[in-house]
């Protein structure tokens, strides 16, 4: 909107309010700025979703001829000098970048001026982290350390075996939107595609799987199909969720990522059905490890995914530990069969995720945890495990 | 002003101590049921060798259970292959010598680092007999004595996954149905069957004397190994019960009246017991050294001879004989190790039954007329004396068992005609 029509806005919503008041020309202006502010309001809160797909110039990302003044114009993230260096080499699409470099900041600011969420500091973003945590963590850089995260090709080198593999590695799992995993692991993990969580798996190059979704993006909600990897939660194909705005930037118990969960481990677009197309072992789901792999809660033989509270053995709820975890905590968040961004009670329905205890990208803890599970401190090793386990407390 | 002085003094002195009480108190604040049990402790918790190595501290619950039975895609020792349940790292039952807690708690290739205290039993702990009870120094030793007799946990967890279904199955450890793993301290072990989240015995009402006196009788602590002066089980002057738990609540929950407890080791079920019954009536469960007053006539009558004459009390020794209570309940650890005893010099110790009792270690044998030197009567001898028993010198225990209300329980009181009393 141009200061034309703002200005021709304010008079008219100041005209439909005279008109009912008849008040003087004072009460005009008065009226006036009042519907300023309020419009201004009305901005701030309505504006930012629109901005979930890609906007600005094609030149923030793309690059016609890889060449400008005899330059190379795209850039690259390289683990070795732990930053963007220049790429002679033109990339898929006519991008500037591979996924890691548009998602990399040279410092610690973790959404970039063009609402760029990153996944990859140069330094360590502290409390800035998004929801996913930060490569940072498991870099090949002075602040990483492989069992601190995701040891994603280009940021970190590939681990020697048995870490080669994702653990709990399954062959040939069922995807959510048809097709199956990786018959064997024979690559180092990538953002997306076959070998990565983003995109469409069952497409094995990066950005072909995940092609035009950025064009296409929308702020999903858990009503989304999750059919396409545009309206998949996080690009994450057939994954169902609500998207917090800002990535958790700012993150609170009523303003936090959505997670998709199952009471019973059975549907297929689950956040933790996603980590568990690769940790197939690790999900108590018939497509994945099934019950002979982790347990049907009678018990369990491996901590449960995708399971509510309400499942309890027993079906005693009420007198579970569980039932004293009242108020959702970031430290261990838990899913919902129908997420939003600002649930804010944990109650019987409420399910435990593989995000309940991890971070999808990494964090500065063990196994990138949420919580120091290696401290010296026992209280502040288990601060999280307490939250669901209350009776541990 | 000397008024409004003292108001200030007395304001800051609180505001100190609440600063004071919050420094001191801040750990403890900071803890819980499982932070404040024996596994959980921070000083001398669950401390597995190969995840101390990785980094968790002691207590950490990675000691012992496994999220996804793989840590940097591998199995930390000991390594089974395979998820077991409850994530425990290894299988959690399954025979007397095969079990979870044993792994740690056993002598020979622990997978503990080290124990702050060791496992000795009963009488070395709360007897104190530190000098005749270096062995069984760890749990797995306790429950598997090459001679001896210990708790057959097989049957443990037949029976209690029957008498309480919700709680216990198949896949339980028998250990829990007397300890929970996540609760249990190291001065108050034990947590009832029938209250899984409760630590039992370390709370007003729950200790002996509280037992002994609702059953209108009352609780003598025996004597410290080689002490004339100091009790069990503590060592302290206390000899009223208000220092131990009370065990006989905790037994009770599966040894009673009614329950029917098979033990595969005597090949028979279990002789009912009823700490509780007072009546000393021809027939009903009850047991002299519970509440049955030892006074008490055949058919319910009081004996006023026995009431005057200490000789005829059982023939007690010290300290119960200058006690002179009238109603003397004991507790079950008095006589019985918990987990298993082993008879010192080679032959069983059946029943459970401790080595050393109300200060008396019963290996040696005092010899001579009337002593033949039974281990039956050495244990017996602990506290009563052997010699005015109308019968002969043989097992006492053929006679004298839990429940034994079949024959006299002293000849001199029995009728003329046959009536029977209690003679246990």
């Amino acid at each position: 909107m141009n200061n034309e029509k703002f200005i021709t806005f304010i008079e008219f919503t100041g005209f439909i309010a005279l008109k009912k008041s008849g008040n003087s020309k004072s009460s005009i202006y008065s009226l006036n700025a009042f519907c300023c502010l309020l419009y201004a309001l009305c901005f701030l809160l309505f504006a930012m979703p629109s901005e979930a797909k890609v906007t600005g110039a094609c030149s923030d990302c793309h690059t016609m001829h890889n060449s400008q003044r005899g330059q190379a114009m795209a850039r690259d993230y390289s683990s070795t000098d732990a930053g963007l260096v220049e790429d002679a080499s033109p990339n898929p699409a006519l991008l500037i970048s591979s996924c890691i470099g548009c998602h990399f900041n040279s410092g610690t600011t973790t959404i970039t001026a063009n609402n760029t969420p990153v996944v990859l500091n140069a330094h360590d973003p502290g409390s800035s982290a998004l929801a996913g945590g930060n490569f940072y963590y498991s870099s090949a850089g002075p602040g990483g350390a492989y069992d601190k995260g995701h040891n994603v090709k280009n940021i970190s080198p590939q681990e020697s075996s048995p870490m080669d593999a994702p653990p709990g590695f399954k062959a040939g799992v069922e995807l959510p939107n048809g097709g199956t995993g990786p018959a064997s692991w024979a690559s180092q993990l990538t953002c997306a595609g076959t070998y990565g969580c983003h995109g469409n798996r069952g497409i094995a190059d990066e950005v072909k799987s995940i092609f035009g979704a950025h064009h296409q993006n929308v702020d999903i909600d858990s009503s989304s199909d999750a059919d396409k990897v545009y309206n998949s939660y996080r690009f994450l194909y057939g994954i169902k969720g609500a998207e917090d705005i800002d990535w958790e930037k700012t993150v609170s118990g009523i303003d936090h990522n959505g997670y998709q969960g199952d009471s019973l481990y059975g549907s297929m677009n689950t956040i933790s059905y996603l980590c568990s197309e690769c940790h197939g072992n690790y999900h108590a789901n018939t497509n994945l490890g099934g019950s002979g792999s982790v347990g049907d809660g009678t018990p369990w033989l491996r901590h449960p995914a995708d399971f509510a509270f309400n499942g309890v053995r027993g079906n005693n709820y009420a007198g579970s530990e569980y039932a004293s975890y009242t108020t959702y905590n970031v430290i261990a968040p838990v899913a919902e069969s129908s997420p939003t961004t600002s649930d804010s009670v944990v109650n019987s329905g409420s399910i435990v995720m593989c995000l309940s205890c991890h971070r999808a990208h990494a964090s500065p803890y063990f196994k990138m945890l949420r919580w120091d599970y290696k401290a010296g401190s026992l209280g502040t090793a288990l601060s999280g495990c307490m939250v669901c386990h209350t009776s541990k407390n | 002003m000397t008024g409004r002085f003292n108001i200030l003094l007395t304001f800051v002195a609180l505001c100190v101590s609440s600063v004071l009480f919050w420094i001191l108190c801040l750990e403890k604040a900071d803890s819980g049921p499982y932070l404040d049990s024996a596994h959980g402790n921070a000083a001398y918790g669950v401390n597995r060798s190969s995840t101390a190595t990785i980094g968790y501290t002691k207590g950490h619950c990675g000691h012992c259970h496994e999220q996804h039975t793989s840590i940097g895609g591998s199995e930390p020792v000991p390594v089974t292959g395979y998820a077991s349940p409850y994530m425990t790292f290894s299988d959690n039952f399954v025979s007397q010598s095969q079990n979870f807690c044993m792994d740690c708690h056993t002598g020979m290739g622990s997978v503990q680092i080290s124990f702050d205290r060791i496992n000795y039993n009963y009488s070395y702990w709360f007897g104190g007999d530190t000098a005749n009870h270096t062995t069984p120094n760890n749990i797995y030793d306790a429950f598997n004595p090459v001679a001896g007799s210990a708790h057959n946990l097989q049957d443990i967890l037949n029976f209690v996954k029957a008498k309480w279904p919700e709680t216990f199955r198949n896949e339980s450890n028998p250990c829990s149905a007397c300890h929970n793993p996540h609760l249990s301290q190291r001065g108050y072990p034990v947590v009832r069957p029938t209250d899984r989240d409760n630590v039992w015995g370390d709370s007003p009402g729950e200790m002996m004397s509280d037992f002994a006196f609702a059953r209108g009788g009352q609780y003598q602590a025996p004597f410290r190994y080689n002490s004339t002066t100091v009790y069990e089980p503590d060592g302290s002057a206390t000899a009223d019960g208000s220092n131990l738990p009370d065990y006989v609540t905790f037994c009770s929950d599966c040894h009673n009246a009614t329950n029917v407890i098979y033990s595969s080791s005597l090949g028979r079920n279990l002789k009912q017991i009823d700490w509780t019954q007072q009546a000393r009536t021809y027939g009903l469960v009850g047991d002299y050294h519970g509440a049955v007053t030892r006074c008490w006539g055949t058919d319910g009558m009081v004996d006023a001879t026995c009431g005057t004459d200490p000789a005829n009390w059982g023939s007690i020794k010290e300290p119960y004989l200058s006690a002179n209570k009238p109603n003397y309940i004991l507790s079950c650890t008095d006589c019985h190790e918990p987990h298993g005893s082993v008879h010192g010099i080679g032959s069983t110790e059946p029943y459970l039954l401790r080595k050393t009792v109300n200060g008396h270690y019963n290996r040696q044998c005092a010899g001579g007329p009337g002593n033949p030197c039974s281990w039956e009567q050495e244990f017996c001898r602990s506290c009563h004396v052997h010699n005015r028993h109308c019968g002969g010198a043989g097992a006492c225990l053929n006679c004298h068992h839990h429940n034994s209300y079949a024959r006299c329980f002293a000849c001199t009181y029995c009728p003329a005609g046959g009536a029977h009393g209690h003679a246990f």
